[in-house]
């Protein structure tokens, strides 16, 4: 291997690793909002509580649109890793879609609790729930930016081993978002919604 | 690169997506169809969830295929662990804050008197 | 028309009342238009931006840390200074601050040492040190490194800039809710200080990312683990708190914003809010952060008593298990920060046990480095005097620390003057005692001369005097029931402590005042005190095996490590001289000035919320996108050296 593919491959590597520590430290932020809503979600000061605001097909529909977002993700990356540009190009096109169709059902929720009153400035509980469920996706919206900036890349430069090296991150990044929903799924909705 | 090895990546991730997918219908149908009572439904759930992020973790996230040393993989054990220390010893102090402060001072009071009369 | 989105709250209001105040916020920008004027009349503009704000080169960055450290450390201690002479005085009858000017200046006084002075000195040391320790030309990502520095410096911009207008928070350096809530708090001097703090924050876990993977993977070959420098460890495990401490501090603050700018509840007294979590939360990374301050100034003893006792250091293995011992249970001993806030005696318990515990590994070391001079032919240069204030100072704060481990004895003693005392014994004893010494050692390789060896020990005795004058009397006043925050105190038997105590501040103040001193000096005589080999202290690691200053590609010939302590084992073995085939082409990273574009919309961002000018945070927003996905779209980010140029470079520097 010549100096400077070495060179290439060891930024490769080096970029994994910086990104999945930062993951590491996304992962500790979420954390913290995760116990602070589990702390305050009996804090309905009077109003209603998950039981009774949440629509749990709704909530199911979001949880699939990631979720096969997450696989055409994963099956983009195996497509650039390949050399496949086109095919890349159209499995990111449907990622960012699933992703705009997430973050659109997710909007329309928040914005019927907000008409129906039920916004964060009326207890603690509706705070923790707008803000964790708000975080992931406002990380949702970076990463529908990113997903594009890097489809711009992609088709101008092509499937160079840098846009490998970019993907890769991006990847690792949106599944990293599918994997904190399991857990907003769950301890939001799914036990938000047990009697 | 081989096509043989690019049809195995692609079942890693059908494997991966279809085993999510079941974990995530089977939470969700446990809840609405109440299989079991409010406790026990509560644990089935977030054993699912862990199992889920397993699933995720393995066949989305290839943390395995890592060289040696394994950074990314021993970072990840290391941060869960911490995370869990943060989450369950807040959660922990919390509740017993919540508990001994959210009373009111007669109740307060009657503890104490109670906890004194068993003595050092 | 109502134009007030475009200003957001903005008012005359929010100018400076009293005297003091407004003789700061007139002299801090009459200062700093004087520098800016010298700068366009001797025509440094272009040097100023090439050389310094557009370097990716971790050794400048770390120089403008520390320049920003000592900086802040003149502002930290004036705050002390006038906290001290109200206490010392106000009994007179004097009264030099009205309650709310004095509750403003502990707070930034806190606030600006933590943050802008230890956080600052610690990055500002490791990227000075870290790469040259390795063996290696930079940090993992040199870019980062400059948004790391500048979003620090924007930090920094946003808590000065609150005593020219708005003035600061008056909620102590950790702000609790609910007095720092919207409903005691609605003015801009919390949000000042939550976005200073934020802002500055996110440039610590970029590099505490950072210099962690420049730990794992940027070593010189055939350096493993545990032959690298301890200094290196400390910083590997400093890095992983930091890693995990901060995004809780960053989650945190940020539900403090919420509550303060969307009306939520989740610290209020009211609509279901738990203060209480707020006070856990913090502490939670609160405490990470102080071992965060300390380990890397453990890290620079480990060196300075190796080098200066000529005897290779007792015990790494033990001192690598103790490091790896505090990174773990710094975790497990938040609470004890408020075990008077009402929890049970299990949970205060097991928190007070897992405190003690941690006293153990620290002990190890510091029996380490004793075991390390034992036998050694040592010699008391200034590093070596930090050291010793540093061993005893340090060690009566580590033990009023497992004193207070103990529940029952806490409540007697917390948020008394006891407390203040023991942190600010660990702190200076411990922090700014282990980064005066690391200044002292490695200044020749910074600048390429040593510092005045005389005036810098007088700096340090002058400290360590001050110190035990201005805090002993502290831990006798806490005991007697002297409150903490307090900006008059009833009984006037305890006055003469006070005056001791702020006698004490005037010695350290004295102390800051020699080490600039000395400084000055030693600029002036640089050519006297010229370190002409590269290897002043006849060193043990590799930083000493290139010329001082060092050269800005670090080393030349990227070495090959076979041993602990390379440097010393190359010398005893007889130094070979590289032939023109050792030396390869290499690549180093380009300027860039998106750093800090990035850092001055980040900025924008706090400023946007402090003032409620909400189009300004917005826009400043999309720009820091822009930013980033600019730099992201940039292929062409390194430049090479050829061979031949660095031969020739090398040869120039040597001779």
């Amino acid at each position: 291997m010549t100096s400077h593919a070495a060179h290439i491959k060891e930024k490769a590597a080096n970029a994994t690793l910086g990104f999945w520590l930062y993951l590491m430290t996304d992962i500790m932020i979420f954390a913290s909002l995760f116990a602070t809503f589990v702390i305050l979600r009996d804090g309905t000061n009077g109003g209603p509580s998950g039981q009774e605001l949440f629509n749990l097909e709704f909530v199911m529909a979001e949880t699939f649109l990631l979720l096969v977002s997450s696989f055409t993700c994963g099956l983009a990356y195996l497509a650039i890793k390949h050399g496949q540009k086109r095919r890349t190009l159209v499995l990111l096109g449907t990622t960012i879609t699933l992703g705009i169709g997430f973050l659109s059902l997710e909007l329309y929720e928040f914005g019927e609790l907000y008409l129906a009153g039920h916004d964060w400035t009326h207890s603690a509980f509706l705070s923790a729930f707008f803000t964790l469920v708000g975080t992931h996706g406002l990380h949702i919206l970076i990463g529908i930016i990113w997903a594009i900036a890097l489809g711009d890349y992609i088709s101008k430069r092509g499937t160079t081993p840098d846009a490998v090296r970019k993907f890769s991150l991006f990847a690792l990044f949106w599944h990293f978002l599918d994997l904190v929903w399991i857990f907003i799924f769950t301890v939001v909705y799914l036990l938000g919604a047990i009697s | 690169m081989s096509t043989q090895s690019y049809a195995h990546e692609v079942r890693q991730y059908t494997i991966g997506f279809i085993g999510a997918a079941a974990l995530t219908i089977l939470a969700y149908l446990s809840v609405k169809l109440e299989w079991y009572d409010a406790t026990t439904t509560a644990i089935f759930v977030l054993v699912l969830a862990v199992m889920q992020f397993g699933v995720q973790v393995y066949y989305f996230l290839h943390l395995r295929g890592e060289a040696k040393p394994r950074w990314q993989s021993w970072s990840f054990v290391y941060s869960m662990a911490m995370m869990l220390i943060v989450v369950c010893g807040s959660l922990w102090v919390m509740y017993n804050l919540n508990y001994r402060m959210g009373m009111s001072g007669e109740q307060m009071e009657q503890r104490m008197l109670e906890e004194n009369k068993k003595g050092f | 028309m109502d134009w007030s989105w475009l200003t957001g709250r903005l008012s005359a209001d929010y100018l400076p009342q009293d005297p003091v105040t407004i003789g700061a916020a007139v002299g801090m920008p009459l200062a700093i238009l004087a520098v800016l004027v010298a700068i366009t009349y001797f025509k440094k503009w272009g040097y100023i931006w090439n050389e310094w704000v557009t370097t990716l080169d971790a050794k400048k960055i770390g120089i403008m840390y520390m320049g920003i450290a000592l900086l802040m450390l003149a502002r930290g201690g004036a705050d002390a200074l006038m906290l001290r002479a109200q206490t010392a005085l106000e009994p007179l009858g004097i009264e030099l601050f009205d309650t709310q000017t004095f509750q403003e200046v502990f707070t930034a006084h806190g606030s600006i040492m933590i943050f802008f002075v230890a956080m600052g000195a610690m990055f500002g040391l490791i990227n000075i040190a870290l790469p040259l320790l390795l063996g290696t030309r930079d940090v993992a990502y040199p870019f980062l490194n400059s948004v790391s520095f500048w979003l620090f410096f924007a930090g920094m911009v946003i808590i000065n800039s609150s005593l020219v207008f708005g003035g600061f928070s008056n909620g102590g350096w950790l702000g609790y809710p609910p007095l720092t809530g919207l409903e005691y708090n609605p003015g801009p001097g919390v949000d000042y200080w939550i976005w200073a703090l934020q802002i500055s924050g996110i440039g610590s876990l970029l590099s505490g990312i950072n210099f962690t993977v420049t730990i794992l993977k940027h070593r010189a070959p055939g350096m493993t683990l545990m032959k690298m420098p301890i200094f290196a460890w400390s910083v590997l495990v400093a890095m992983v708190l930091v890693m995990l401490a901060f995004p809780v501090l960053t989650a945190t603050l940020g539900m403090l914003a919420l509550d303060r700018v969307a009306g939520m509840h989740f610290f209020t007294s009211d609509g279901g809010g738990n203060p209480m979590m707020y006070i856990n939360l913090i502490w939670a990374w609160g405490h990470p952060e102080v071992y965060i301050l300390i380990l890397p100034a453990f890290g620079i003893f480990s060196e300075v008593v190796a080098t200066f006792a000529r005897k290779r250091l007792f015990g790494y293995a033990t001192m690598v298990a103790a490091l790896i011992g505090i990174m773990f249970l710094s975790f497990v001993v938040w609470q004890h920060h408020f075990f008077t806030m009402g929890a049970g005696a299990n949970v205060n318990a097991f928190f007070g046990i897992m405190t003690m515990i941690i006293a153990i590994p620290t002990g190890v070391k510091l029996f380490n480095w004793i075991f390390t001079m034992y036998k050694g032919s040592i010699r008391f240069t200034a590093p070596m005097i930090w050291f010793m204030c540093f061993a005893v100072t340090f060690t009566i704060g580590g033990v009023s620390g497992v004193l207070m481990a103990v529940p029952a004895l806490d409540f007697q003693v917390h948020n008394t003057m006891f407390l203040v005392a023991h942190f600010h014994n660990v702190i200076i004893g411990g922090v700014v005692f282990g980064y005066f010494a690391g200044i002292y050692y490695w200044w020749p390789k910074v600048f390429g001369f040593t510092l005045h060896d005389g005036i810098g020990k007088l700096a340090a005795y002058a400290w360590q005097v001050g110190f035990v004058l201005a805090f002993i009397p502290l831990y006798i006043l806490g005991l007697m029931g002297a409150v903490r925050r307090l900006d008059s105190y009833d009984d006037p038997t305890w006055q003469p402590l006070f005056i001791v105590s702020g006698i004490g501040v005037g010695v350290i103040a004295l102390g800051f005042a020699l080490m600039v001193i000395g400084m000055a000096y030693s600029v002036w005589k640089r050519k006297e005190l010229a370190d002409t080999t590269g290897d002043p202290w006849d060193g043990r690691t590799l930083e000493w095996s290139v010329p001082s200053p060092a050269p800005f590609y670090n080393f030349a010939i990227t070495p090959r490590v076979s041993h602990r302590d390379e440097w010393w084992e190359r010398k005893k073995a007889g130094l070979k001289v590289p032939t023109r085939s050792d030396y390869k082409d290499i690549e180093l990273p380009k300027n860039s000035a998106l750093g800090v574009y990035i850092a001055v919309a980040a900025g924008l961002i706090g400023i946007g919320f402090i003032w409620h000018i909400w189009w300004l945070a917005i826009v400043a927003l999309i720009a820091v996108v822009v930013f980033v996905i600019k730099r992201t779209f940039d292929d062409d980010t390194e430049y090479t050296i050829s061979a031949d140029t660095l031969y020739k470079l090398d040869k120039e520097a040597r001779a």
